[in-house]
């Protein structure tokens, strides 16, 4: 057959055993193998090889590395908020339904919580609302303009007022709520502070 | 071979994660290191999802597979050890007696044995096609060799099993 | 707390008024919920709450006794109940509310359904709350104890948008008996006249209070969900708020946070910023914001007017 080197024909009886031949090159090989005892031989042994490694085991994977297993490092990406929303929806049913998981997840909360305890660790103020800084002077600037600056001046001081504003803490908020609402009975309600973090 | 469609990484990990176990098994005759592979796998298969764009899908993810076996082999910097596994105590089957348990472990012992004594390029060609199942096109995209390259790494992988291998077993 | 204190006290009684609206199936529902909060019980519990495509959860662990919740474990953990916040071990952080009124239970809402099952080899009941015919809240009531093991509760369309659940359970309380209220409490009094809205949709405000930073705090409910609504005086920049979320309603932008037991909603009004938290569904936070001052921005000659002449 033309084009096939002779010293590579061999190569053809496993391509021939996967049926990755074309028509043409299968015919080559059956030819060869037809009249020629020492090829028929090779390939005999070849199809044995392929025959053992065929039939070696198909190993079970152990059910910790799947989904339906546990949750293993996904879980530290949970609390770390790697994971997309529906990622984080199937940790979720996991962790509920599963004893392990939830222990691990509460083990890795835990550590997480006694990391950010330490000293020196910002923990940032994620709830301050600053107050909007108020534009005073370009208004006194545009409304002098239309010339009645004299009396804006008073009116300025009253419109925009001269006391500092404090920010906003939400947790501080949340906690007021929790106070008054655990005064009726109800759903449980939980300090502010209380999250693992989502993304 | 699917292409034209983009699964999500729980389909990854339930479709392909035994195929990958299995590969990275029978490259390295080690458990731990097979379950080490299977979640570097399914961790950046779950990162590069997102850009995965529909094409071949076994392709590319055969090809994360290799890749995080490469970077776990260098990792290590030693080779995959080449001592005699315990065997495959935890293969699955129908329940065969025990003298078919036994001849079938000790195949699958010297099967995997002289599977570890071949150099990596043709292990890795080997247990693609015969262990993983893919095609040769598909091992080629893989692994990023010419076709006629991955038909002659397996011919010449069975050959050197063959000389391994005591026959018959 | 960081705010300035109103009122020192060493102990609080609270003496509350109860208005009694209650039908006979809203005193079922009540029963559950007064029952609930008597538990003697300690666990751990997840909540989580899905909100707007946006998803937060939190864990902890929960002692409850005595009316009172010992909530999270170690140096520093919270005393919740009975009007009282004091987180252990974090200074300056006592609070007190005195309650004027206690909440009438909408009569919108129904008990339904009462199956007897097991969990932690216990047995509970679960019970649906229906709000007109619709399931709003399931909940797994353990018959020992009345403590609450599992609620889910449903927005208006059915889908379920928080869901908590104890890990653990046990009916002891280990350490919660030897708690002594201590707290060096801030004393919150109702006000005489509220400058919030005495409705909000459905909700009715129960009390309102004077906070700190003049801002004033209304506290509604329907009997059975709360919030609370804080007016502050001025325009905060509600948009510099980490983890918030545009929600936009009937044309509005607000702001939201969503957190696992509560969600925060941020607006600005003319000459004014809203805080709402609570823990009411997806809907009723639509119905009640729309019957709050819109987010908008007063023009500034109405600001003017408004300052100089009320």
């Amino acid at each position: 057959m033309a084009g096939v080197n002779p010293l590579g024909r061999e190569e053809l009886f496993s391509a021939f055993l996967d049926g990755e031949l074309t028509t043409e090159e299968a015919e080559f090989v059956n030819e060869i193998l037809g009249g020629d005892e020492e090829a028929m031989e090779e390939f005999r042994g070849i199809q044995q090889v392929r025959k053992a490694l065929r039939m070696l085991p198909d190993l079970e994977i152990p059910g910790w590395l799947l989904p339906d297993g546990h949750l293993g490092d996904q879980l530290s990406s949970y609390l770390d908020g790697e994971l997309s929303a529906a990622e984080q929806r199937t940790v979720s049913d996991h962790v509920i339904s599963c004893a392990d998981c939830r222990a691990e997840l509460h083990d890795l909360d835990r550590a997480r919580i006694a990391v950010r305890s330490l000293p020196g660790v910002e923990t940032g103020q994620f709830d301050q609302i600053p107050v909007i800084p108020k534009p005073r002077r370009r208004r006194a600037v545009a409304v002098g303009s239309i010339g009645i600056a004299a009396a804006v001046a008073v009116i300025l001081g009253l419109a925009f007022g001269s006391q500092q504003q404090p920010t906003i803490s939400l947790d501080d908020l949340t906690t007021q709520h929790i106070a008054r609402a655990s005064a009726e009975p109800g759903f449980a309600v939980f300090p502010a502070g209380f999250e693992i973090p989502a993304p | 071979m699917a292409d034209e469609f983009t699964p999500s990484w729980e389909d990854v990990a339930q479709r392909y994660g035994r195929k990958i176990y299995n590969f990275a098994y029978r490259l390295t005759g080690n458990p731990d290191d097979a379950a080490d592979l299977v979640q570097e796998v399914l961790l950046r298969v779950r990162k590069g999802l997102s850009g995965y764009r529909p094409g071949s899908f076994e392709g590319w993810l055969w090809r994360i597979t290799r890749n995080a076996f490469l970077d776990g082999v260098r990792r290590k910097a030693r080779r995959p050890e080449t001592t005699l596994p315990e065997g495959d105590h935890h293969a699955l089957g129908s329940s065969p007696s025990p003298d078919e348990v036994l001849a079938s472990v000790r195949l699958s012992d010297n099967v995997q044995a002289a599977l570890l004594k071949l150099p990596y390029a043709f292990r890795e060609a080997v247990v693609l096609c015969d262990v993983v199942g893919l095609t040769y096109d598909e091992i080629a995209d893989a692994t990023d060799i010419p076709v006629g390259t991955v038909r002659s790494r397996i011919h010449r992988g069975r050959k050197m099993l063959r000389g391994l291998l005591t026959w018959p077993v | 707390m960081s705010a300035p204190r109103l009122a020192i006290l060493g102990t609080l009684v609270v003496g509350a008024m109860t208005l009694t609206v209650s039908p006979a199936l809203a005193d079922g529902l009540n029963e559950y919920l007064e029952e609930a909060d008597q538990a003697v019980y300690s666990g751990t519990q997840f909540v989580s709450t899905t909100w707007d495509g946006v998803e937060a959860m939190g864990m902890v662990d929960v002692r409850h006794f005595g009316g009172m919740a010992m909530v999270g474990s170690g140096p520093v953990y919270t005393m919740i109940g009975q009007g009282k916040v004091n987180t252990v071990g974090s200074p300056d952080s006592a609070l007190a509310y005195v309650p004027r009124a206690r909440a009438p239970v909408n009569h919108a809402y129904d008990l339904a359904g009462a199956e007897l099952s097991t969990r932690f080899g216990r047995t509970v009941k679960t019970i649906d709350i229906v709000e007109n015919g619709v399931l709003r809240v399931r909940m797994v009531i353990d018959i020992a104890t009345k403590a609450a093991l599992e609620t889910e509760v449903f927005d208006g369309d059915g889908n379920r948008f928080r869901f908590s659940t104890m890990f653990e359970f046990s009916d002891s309380v280990a350490g919660m008996e030897d708690y002594e209220d201590d707290g060096d409490y801030q004393m919150m009094l109702p006000l005489d006249e509220a400058g919030v809205p005495d409705r909000a949709g459905r909700y009715r405000l129960i009390d309102a209070y004077g906070v700190p930073a003049e801002a004033e705090h209304g506290f509604y409910t329907d009997g059975l969900f709360r919030f609370s609504l804080f007016a502050f005086d001025g325009r905060h920049d509600v948009t510099k708020i980490e983890d918030g979320h545009t929600w936009g309603v009937d044309g509005f932008e607000y702001v939201t946070v969503i957190r696992p037991a509560e969600v925060r909603v941020l607006w600005n009004a003319p000459d004014q910023t809203f805080v709402l938290i609570g823990d009411l569904p997806p809907d009723h936070l639509e119905e009640v914001v729309a019957a709050l001052p819109r987010p908008g921005q007063r023009n500034w000659f109405a600001r003017v007017w408004h300052r100089l002449f009320g």
